[in-house]
């Protein structure tokens, strides 16, 4: 693979439960390996946002998990992890799908127009102010055709593209353009990641119908804060932070 | 000079319109000034010989000095004996790592340096927390799901 350190090893499974909870027992037994990789065929236990699941079929799709050891990032910045990942995810389909309307849905999601072509869940472990290890699960859309109906909306890069990719392609290409940012990050760039994140976000700056609590309000998305927390602004001028999971796009519902 | 001609002389020097007053005497040296009539704020310096430390005490112009200041906020306060394990981040705090699955530590169980004991979630990136003391989880100061803030006590573990 042509990277430094990314990818220069990559465990390859057909099957396997979650390519993250395999990740995570390499990482026990033979501590943590920064680059190393693990790509899987089929997840019988695909992680997405606690207890949902990700739906691929076999083969098609890119689901890996990247191990890191981002020792040089306070635990009290690690948003910025986020920032950094999702920043790789949307550049390196950008360089698959040249033209294509790609942002950063909030937290770290990859939409093309509204529709969701990658996910990421990182999971990483803490001791003290210190992160330990950190294990970076992409899930990306790569040859499949049809989506679960009924689900939220999805597409694919063939689908974009109109004809299959190698999915080997599209982790060489992810791999890449992780390296890039993360190397971004340990040469202290961080407000240059803060600030394309930022110019890349999903919906920023539109008004939109916003559900939380039971009700619906017209909201302004200006930002994300350090801690990852989402800045809006309402009609009348009032600015609010959300957690995640505290807001969802009407439109989504 | 005791503090209610400490207030007095603060009063004083309010109405009057002067922006600096100041007294010397053997023991300390008191300056009340007013900033400017834009913002009425004073600070007054008063120090005392033997202690060099200025104590500043910012004060609003005819309005009586506050005595006391407004009791903390009551905090959980952990027994001597034990030790604190705080919220490293603003997050969702879990006590397993799925629905399902059983509880990282229970009230009575014995933890160390390494053991993962609950799991943070920050924007999904899930975080899971390692104990970095030896001993024993006394009480659980959180429910399971919940919103957590930075430094929020989680856990109090007595040591071993």
């Amino acid at each position: 693979m042509n990277t430094l350190f990314i990818g220069q090893k990559v465990i390859r499974l057909s099957e396997i439960d979650s390519t993250n909870n395999y990740a995570a027992q390499q990482v026990k037994e033979n501590g943590v390996l920064d680059g190393l990789v693990i790509i899987a065929d089929y997840q019988l236990a695909g992680k997405g946002q606690r207890s949902r699941s990700w739906e691929s079929e076999k083969g098609k799709n890119l689901l890996c998990s990247i191990v890191l050891n981002p020792n040089f990032i306070d635990v009290s910045n690690q948003f910025i992890l986020n920032k950094a990942i999702a920043l790789a995810v949307l550049k390196a389909a950008e360089m698959i799908c040249p033209g294509a309307f790609l942002r950063i849905k909030w937290p770290n999601d990859i939409y093309m127009e509204d529709k969701k072509l990658a996910g990421i869940l990182i999971e990483s472990t803490i001791n003290g102010s210190q992160i330990g290890s950190l294990i970076v699960g992409i899930g990306m859309n790569v040859n499949q055709l049809k989506f679960e109906v009924g689900g939220r909306p999805a597409i694919s890069i063939s689908q974009e593209l109109g004809n299959e990719i190698p999915v080997e392609a599209v982790l060489q290409i992810v791999c890449k353009s992780l390296e890039v940012e993360y190397l971004k990050l340990k040469a202290g760039k961080l407000n240059y990641i803060d600030e394309e994140y930022q110019q890349n976000l999903w919906k920023l700056n539109e008004w939109q119908r916003f559900e939380m609590n039971g009700k619906t309000e017209m909201l302004k998305i200006l930002g994300v804060n350090k801690s990852g927390l989402l800045i809006t602004e309402s009609e009348e001028g009032r600015r609010a932070e959300w957690r995640n999971g505290e807001l969802i796009l009407a439109s989504s519902l | 000079m005791d503090i209610r001609e400490i207030q007095d002389l603060i009063k004083f020097v309010a109405k009057s319109g002067v922006s600096e007053v100041s007294l010397e005497t053997d023991d300390f040296k008191l300056t009340v000034k007013t900033e400017s009539n834009s913002k009425p704020k004073e600070n007054i310096v008063y120090q005392v010989a033997a202690e060099p430390a200025p104590i500043v005490i910012p004060t609003v112009p005819a309005a009586p000095a506050p005595v006391s200041a407004a009791p903390a906020a009551p905090a959980p306060v952990a027994a001597s004996n034990t030790v604190t394990i705080k919220s490293p981040m603003i997050g969702t705090f879990y006590r397993s790592s799925g629905p399902d699955k059983p509880l990282f530590v229970n009230v009575g169980d014995e933890v160390s340096p390494g053991k993962v004991i609950c799991i943070i979630e920050a924007m999904k990136l899930f975080n899971e927390i390692e104990c970095d003391v030896k001993g024993k989880i006394v009480k659980v100061l959180v429910d399971d799901a919940t919103p957590v803030e930075y430094d929020q006590p989680l856990f109090l573990v007595e040591p071993a």
